[in-house]
Formats: structure tokens, sequence, C-alpha cells
């Protein structure tokens, strides 16, 4: 989502040519390329059925980002989000749109870029934009505040559809000052939050979240706005890395946003999202009683049924299972605008969370019975369980002799005691040292400066410090 | 004279004297022979006192022929030494303590012979006898200039485990602000460093650690630190890596503008510390080289070498935690010793030594195991064991440490109470009762109430995690109890202290 954007800035100027070369580089050395993951089979869904599902900027977003990331669809997906940004009349967008496609089907009819209608709409939205501007300006002479709120909201609809984000963004947080009511308010901010998310700004999703619980104040609004509000954060949590509270947001989503925030994510994704998330960073009673016996994202999850029966598989110990789900839709989700950079993490918290459940109830293992299970070599199943053991994920030890997996012996009793002794010891020591401070003081043997440069209290240093600092030394810190 | 030698040999009148008694006599004696002239003192060639009188029993008696002898000729010295050592080795700080002036006034004489005949390893025991009778009854408990001579040239000498037996007691007490000039705080930081470097030589880490800690938090007006923190604070990363391994870091007790001046001036051990705790060793490897001449420039090198010989140890180690069994070759391959350079790698013959030396030292528990001749080379297995824990034995530990921690508790309490008792407290409490309206002070109370806190006679195992978390949550008694609080009088903080008077 970010590369898309960025790409798409860079491209819209003149210096369009350096960030071409770049693709078109990544393209030849797939594999030695990590910046942009490239889906060379076909995914799951059905390109069409898959966008239709979507609206607004989303639509275009996803099939840009499908474009650019696979091969094979990447014909079918440009050509629809041309035909798409040229009615919406978006110039940058379009460019970069036509350049991608240049790379797939270079003789393609669309892969030429339209001169003609570029000069003609960015006159056509330039002359737009100077006439929203005049009209704002005659609104502020005439000090309506409604009218100016409008006029404000006007510009940044314009901007947004026309596709400079961060002039809609200026715009929509201008309206801010004009707002009179409580709706008006949650309409601006949600259009802000919208816009963030488009420009991958999830921190300021985040602010912007924290910004409009302040004004959700009736049942009503509650209502109608929470859904969103928990989709728009659980987005911004997925893209900071924090799992567990994004599965949270996206598991308390009402399944009464049905097709309302589609121009973020449709129920399909708030079902994968959230399940993904979950598998992450819950364990296996968290699963049960958060997830799977959810009333409201049992909705969510009849959409995706794979989804829920990785989920059903975690919780009934068929991990194996459970990952290979999971590998089946992994070209699905790279080609996700939101988890395509998390993926590999999501899967790889997925697969240490299943080797670590999958160990708990066994004293010994074989290594071979191991690799088995996750599917994978033994030698890479060693490799794995030597660096979760050294993460200190796992409690076992490795026999390179027998090719065994053995759990650690803990000796509860041991340790509660080395524990003690541990803590008791620091104590002491702790407790000594102050004491020693205290009584250096009380001798008045600080450490004073050179004589020449005394400042201040003079040689009784020691009163500085009164009883009650003394005292506070003592027990302040946790002797 | 010889009513001198009378009076001084009837001076303890009968072994069981009652204190007061025995503080009377000891006055009275002292008087008398404080008027003596010198010449009576002297003695004629044929009744020495030196040889009448025993260096035990009647210590107060030669005492006072050796400033005598010594004020007459300075030069006698060169004939007195022997027996001066004898004396300071064997007298009894209890006579002697009325006159502490005159005796550190001698004492000083010896040292300064000990040093212009560059032996200091004369004055050791000397200077050990006198630290612990010259604050009699708290001994070396006290803190005196004598500490820090006396360190220093066990350290001068090499004979660092004669320093133990004043290190290994406990500090407990500084001198009451104003009563000897000879203490600055000088003395106390160089005493707390030279003792760290004893136990350094001695590799008793975390003593060491301790020392060193206590330099770097000790306390300063203003933003003042002294080069002794910053020479500390050197020592202090490496013992740190020595004993911590790869978790460096700084504690939270070091003041800011300390721990800023350490870090500017220390810098190459932060990063030596930093390379160390990657874990990393070819990064290790080259800061090792980087920092070297800066290290033996400070003297640290030798500690640095420790550390980077403990990385293998470290890796071995760490390694029981991931495998129960491995071969030789497989832990060779390891690239784990940071002392050669990369390119000689360890012949797993000599890792084979190593881990067994290891085991030897009981280190780390493991058995090595030759599967059956394959050709020419044989293959060797390491299995990997916990380290035995033993329920007795840790049990035996933790009964030590109540003790101990009950002792440290009843220490601070008392503190509690002297600091209660000080003027800064009581301005400050009556200050703050003055400006309240006479409203009672809600935290003296608390300390009030923790004061009478019921006393449980002894502390039950399952107490101990409690008492890891506060500071006077019980405790009994101890039996030197009355004694430390009869020699303070702590109505009076800048008295004097008297004692048993």
């Amino acid at each position: 989502m970010a590369d898309t954007f960025s790409m798409a800035d860079d491209q819209g100027g003149a210096s369009s040519a350096p960030a071409y070369e770049e693709y078109e580089q990544s393209l030849s050395q797939q594999s030695a390329s990590s910046t942009l993951i490239i889906v060379p089979d076909l995914p799951r869904f059905d390109l069409e059925q898959y966008v239709g599902n979507y609206s607004g900027r989303m639509k275009v977003t996803r099939l840009l980002f499908i474009g650019n990331h696979c091969p094979p669809l990447a014909v079918e997906a440009l050509k629809a989000a041309i035909s798409i940004v040229k009615a919406d009349r978006d110039v940058r967008l379009y460019r970069q749109a036509v350049q991608s496609l240049q790379v797939f089907a270079p003789s393609d009819p669309d892969a030429r870029l339209d001169e003609e209608w570029i000069e003609k709409t960015t006159r056509e939205v330039k002359q737009k934009t100077d006439r929203l501007e005049a009209e704002l300006k005659s609104y502020k002479n005439n000090m309506i505040k409604e009218s100016i709120r409008i006029g404000h909201k006007d510009l940044g609809d314009h901007f947004y559809t026309t596709g400079d984000l961060a002039s809609a963004y200026r715009a929509f947080s201008r309206m801010r000052d004009y707002c009179t009511s409580n709706k008006q308010m949650l309409d601006m901010t949600l259009s802000c939050i919208l816009i963030c998310i488009d420009q991958a700004q999830y921190t300021s999703v985040q602010t912007n979240v924290a910004k409009i619980r302040t004004h959700m104040r009736s049942d009503e609004d509650l209502k109608i706005h929470q859904p969103k509000v928990n989709i728009a954060a659980g987005i911004a949590s997925l893209a900071a890395g924090n799992y567990l509270e994004a599965a949270r947001y996206f598991i308390t989503t009402s399944p009464a946003i049905g097709n309302d925030y589609n121009n973020v994510a449709t129920m399909n994704d708030v079902a994968i999202y959230g399940g993904l998330t979950a598998l992450a960073s819950m364990d296996r009673n968290m699963l049960k009683l958060e997830v799977l016996e959810s009333a409201t994202f049992r909705t969510f999850l009849e959409l995706e049924p794979h989804i829920r029966r990785a989920l059903t598989a975690f919780h009934s110990s068929r991990y194996g299972e459970c990952l290979s789900i999971l590998e089946a839709y992994r070209n699905d989700y790279l080609l996700d605008p939101f988890l395509q950079k998390h993926i590999d993490k999501i899967y790889e918290a997925v697969r240490t969370k299943s080797i670590v459940q999958y160990f708990i109830p066994f004293s010994c293992v074989t290594l071979d019975a191991m690799s088995t299970a996750f599917g994978v070599p033994s030698e890479q199943m060693e490799k794995e369980l030597v660096r979760l053991i050294e993460g200190g994920k796992l409690h076992a030890r490795i026999d390179t002799q027998n090719r065994l997996v053995t759990s650690k012996e803990t000796q509860l009793r041991v340790e509660v005691h080395r524990g003690t002794l541990a803590m008791a010891e620091e104590y002491e020591r702790a407790a000594r040292l102050r004491m020693l401070q205290i009584n250096v003081v009380r001798s008045g043997l600080e450490i004073k400066p050179p004589k020449g440069q005394l400042s201040g209290p003079g040689p009784m240093g020691g009163g500085v410090l009164g009883g009650r600092e003394l005292r506070s030394m003592m027990f302040g810190n946790g002797a | 004279m010889e009513r001198f030698i009378g009076n001084v040999l009837a001076f303890p009148a009968s072994p069981d004297l009652t204190p007061a008694e025995y503080n009377k006599d000891l006055k009275t004696l002292n008087d008398f022979l404080s008027k003596l002239p010198a010449t009576a003192l002297v003695g004629t060639r044929d009744s020495d006192p030196l040889e009448l009188l025993d260096n035990r029993a009647n210590s107060l008696g030669i005492l006072y022929t050796f400033l005598a002898r010594l004020s007459v000729d300075k030069n006698e010295i060169h004939q007195l030494w022997p027996k001066l050592i004898d004396f300071f080795s064997e007298f009894d700080g209890r006579q002697t303590r009325l006159s502490k002036d005159h005796l550190l006034a001698v004492l000083k004489v010896l040292l300064q012979f000990c040093d212009a005949c560059n032996k200091p390893i004369l004055a050791l025991r000397p200077l050990e006898h006198t630290i612990t009778q010259l604050n009699y009854p708290t001994g070396a408990k006290m803190f005196s200039s004598l500490h820090t001579k006396f360190v220093k040239r066990c350290l001068d000498a090499r004979s660092f485990r004669a320093a133990l037996a004043i290190l290994d007691v406990d500090i407990e007490e500084f001198p009451v602000k104003g009563s000897d000039k000879d203490v600055t705080y000088r003395d106390v930081l160089q005493y707390f460093l030279y003792g760290s470097m004893v136990y350094i030589a001695m590799k008793k880490w975390r003593r060491a650690s301790d020392f060193l800690q206590f330099v770097l938090s000790y306390p300063a007006t203003g933003n003042t630190v002294s080069q002794v923190q910053v020479d500390a604070f050197k020592k202090f990363v490496l013992v740190t890596l020595m004993l911590e391994g790869r978790n460096f870091q700084l504690p939270k007790s070091i003041p800011a503008p300390t721990a800023r001046a350490c870090r500017t001036l220390g810098r190459p051990y932060e990063a030596f510390a930093t390379a160390y705790a990657t874990g990393n060793p070819d990064l290790l490897r080259r800061e090792a080289a980087l920092v070297k001449e800066i290290f033996q420039a400070d003297g640290n090198w030798g500690i640095a070498e420790q550390c980077l010989e403990n990385f293998r140890r470290l890796g071995i180690k760490a390694l029981t935690s991931t495998y129960s069994t491995l071969s030789i070759e497989a832990i060779a391959s390891r690239d784990l010793d940071v002392l050669g350079s990369k390119a000689t790698t360890t012949s797993p013959e000599e890792l084979e030594r190593y881990i067994l030396d290891m085991i030897d030292r009981k280190e780390i528990k493991a058995s090595l195991s030759h599967s059956s001749t394959t050709g020419t080379s044989t293959s060797c297995m390491v299995s990997f064991h916990d380290l035995p824990a033993s329920e007795i034995d840790i049990l035996k530990d933790l009964e030590a440490q109540i003790s101990r921690t009950v002792q440290i508790t009843n220490q601070a309490r008392q503190l509690d109470k002297k600091l209660g008792l000080s003027k800064e407290w009581i301005n400050y409490t009556s200050k703050k009762r003055g400006a309240a309206g006479g409203a009672t002070d809600h935290i003296d109370q608390g300390f009030e109430e923790m004061d009478d806190y019921p006393v449980p006679s002894r502390v039950g195992m399952l107490d101990m995690a409690a008492l890891g978390g506060i500071v006077g949550g019980g405790g009994m008694e101890g039996p030197g109890f009355q004694d430390y609080m009869g020699q303070y009088d702590p109505a009076d903080d800048d008295m004097q202290p008297d004692y048993d008077e």
C-alpha cells in the first residue's frame, strides 16, 4: 500500500523514469528483490467478483495493487483500474496504471498514455479547483459557518476523487472549526480516517480514531460508527504489528456494518484480518472464548469458512492442518494491501505458537515426527527449534545423537527457592548500598566541588539533604 | 621510673572489673602517664620498660614508652621497628582508646619507615590489627583512614589474601561529622576502589561489583564527579560483563551526572560491552583489537582478557540449554573462541579438554562419550545434563540468607531511628508541623507505626519473598543491639561519640 502511493507520487511528476526503472529491475530479479513481493501464481479468488465488493478509491487501490504484484492478473486488473481512474479524472493514478500496464502488455491500446485526455482532465480539474476555492472564499467573506463548512467539504471531496490526498486531508481538517453539530464532526473525522488509510499513514489513523471516540455520544452514533471506527483502528494496529490489539478490534466489530465500509474493507476482509491476527496472537483458550464463541464474529467467519476451519484446527490441536490451510491461501493474502507486509510475520507467529503448543503434552518427541507433523525437512525443523529454544519460547532440548526433542524438566520448588534467594540477595545488597550512602551523607563525606568554585551551601554540605531526603533515600527506591 | 612500671603493671586490678570500674582506672592511669616526663618513660639500659612490660596486657604503658623514645630521638625507629610491629600486631584496643592520637602518631612513624624501606608487606599485620582495635568495640566496621592505607599497601605488596580480613567486614559506620579530619571522601572512594581491585584479583566478581557500585553511586553535592568514580566505572563495566555475561546494563542507582561523566570518559568500555552483548564473535574481536591499547593504558586489559575468555564458556553454557547431546565437531564449528583469530579454529581435541575442564569446575554438567572409531577419526558426543540442585543445599543457603536479611533489616531500622532523631529531620518535621498548624505529620506517624510492628521471633520461610520487597518488615533484636546504640547518642548528631561512660 505504502509503496503503491509513493510510486504514484513519484510518477506523477516529470521524474517518473527512475521509479519505473527500479520497478523493471525488481521484475527481472524477482528472487533477489525483497522490496516488491511478486505472486507468480493465480490467487484463489475471481478478480471481477473480488473487486466488485469494494467501492470508491479502495477499488482502484486494490486493482493497482494486484496489478503490481500479480503478473497473471496484471493486465485484467490494470485495464479495469484505468477505466475507473479515467472516470474519476485522477491523472496521477492514470499515469501510474498505464506505466504498469506497459510492462505486461505493451501492445494493448490502453497501454499508451492518452496525452490529450491528460491535458484536458488536468485543465478541467484545475478549473474545478479554482471554482471551488473561489466559492469558498466568498463563503468566508459572508462569515456563514455552515457555508464555509460545505465549501471545505466540496473542495475536499473534489481533491479526494482526483487523487490529491494531501490537499483533501487539509481541506477536511479545516472543516473542524466550522462543524456545529456532533454528526458533522463525526462525518468529518471519518473522512479524515479514510484519507489516512488511503495514504497508509496509520499513526494518523490512530490519532483520528482517538478523536472520534470522544464524539460518539449517543447510542445511535455508537451503533452506526462503532464498526467503522473498529475496522479503522484494527487496520492501524495491524499495520503497527500489534496483532492482539488488532484481533480484538476486528472481533468486536458488529456485523451490522454490511457493505457500508466497502471503501476500506469488506466483511470478508474483516473475517480474514480478524482470524489471522487472532491466530497469530492468542492461545487456544482465548481463541475458543473470544473468537470461536463470539456471537458477533461468527457472522463474519461464515463468509470465510476456511478461516473458520483454520481456527478450529488450531483449537483442536491439528496444527499441520491449520498451517496447510493458511499456506493454501497465502497468495490471496499477499495480494491484500493491508496484509502483504505482515503475512510472513503472522504465519511465523502462528507456526511458532503451533510448535510450542504441539510440544506441550510431550516429554520427548523424535525430530522426524515433528517434521512430518509440520511438513518440513528435519534439518529445517531442527533449525527452527533451535531458534525457538534460544529465543526462550520453547522449553526443550535437542538430542542431536538420537534425533530427539526432550522437554526440560522444570523443578518448580528449586526454581522458587532460587528465585527467592536471588531476590533476597538483591535486597540485601541494595539495602547495604543505601545505608552506606546515608552514612556518608550523615558524616558529611560527600564529594565536594574543588574549593575554588564552591557555590551555595558551604562546608556543611550535609545540611543540604534534609532529614526527609535522607529517609527517602532509604525507602524511596524500594531498597 | 619504678612507679611508672608499677602503676602500669598494676593496671587491670583484676580481670573481672565492670566496664565502669575499668574505665575509671584506665582514665587514672592515662592521666598519670601523660603527666610523666619523657625521660622517666624512656627507661635505662638495665630496666627497659619494653622488656618488662607485655604488649597485650600493658598496651598503654608500652605505647607511652614508644612515644617518649621516638620523641627523644627520631632515628631510634631503626632499632625499634621489629618491636613496634610486634606491638601493633598485639596491643589491646581497650587500653589505648583514650590516647588514640598518640597511637596514630606512633603508627605513622612506623608506616613512614616501612615506606622508606619500600617494604609495604611489613605494615600489613600492624595495620590490620590496629584497624580492628582502633574503634573498639565496633572495630573494622567503622571506617577510618587506616582502611585505605591498609588496602593500598596490600595492593602494593600484592598480598590480596591478607586484605580480605578487613575487606570482608562490611563498613557500617563512618566517623561522625567533623570528628576525624583525616578521613575525606577521597579516602572512602579509594578504599572501595582498591577493595574492588583486590576482589577482582581474587576473582570474587560479585563483591567487586558491589564495591564499585558503591563508588559509582556515592553521594555528591551538586554535579561533582570524582576521577575515582570514572576509574571505577571502567572496571565496573568489565566486572559486570564477567558476572552477567551478555546482559550488560548500568544499574539505576547511579546518579545522572556521574553516569553522564563516566559514559563520556569511558566510552571505549561501553562500546566493548555493547559488542560483547551482541554475542557476535567477529564484532567482539574487532572491538577488542580497537580498545586494547586504551585498556592497557588504564590497566584494565587483564580483566578484559578474562571477559573474552569467558565468552567461550558462556557460549558453551548456552548450548547446554538448547541441546542435550551435541558432537564436539559441531561445537568447534561455532566459532566461540574470541581470544584467537577466526582463522585458527580450535581443534576438537583441544575443545574436548576445554569442556572437560569446565566439567571439572562444575560450570556445566556433561559427559563425553567416544563412539566407535570409524576409519581414522573418532567422533565424540557431549551429553549435557542439568546442573544438580540439591534442595538441602538451597535450604541451607536460604537459612543463611534469612538471618542476613533479618540483620540488615534491623540495621535499617536502627539507622531510621537515628535519622528520625537527627537535627535535620527534627527541624524538618517541626517546621512542617508549624506550617500545618500543629497537625500531626502522617509520614512521621507511618514510621512510628513501623517501629511498633509486631516482631516475630523468627521469620518464616514464606515471609522471605515478602521481605524482599519491604524494609522493616520484621526481625529480631540482635544481641549487639544495646552496644550499638550505647556508643552513639542520637540526640547530638554533631558530638563526638562517648563510649561506655
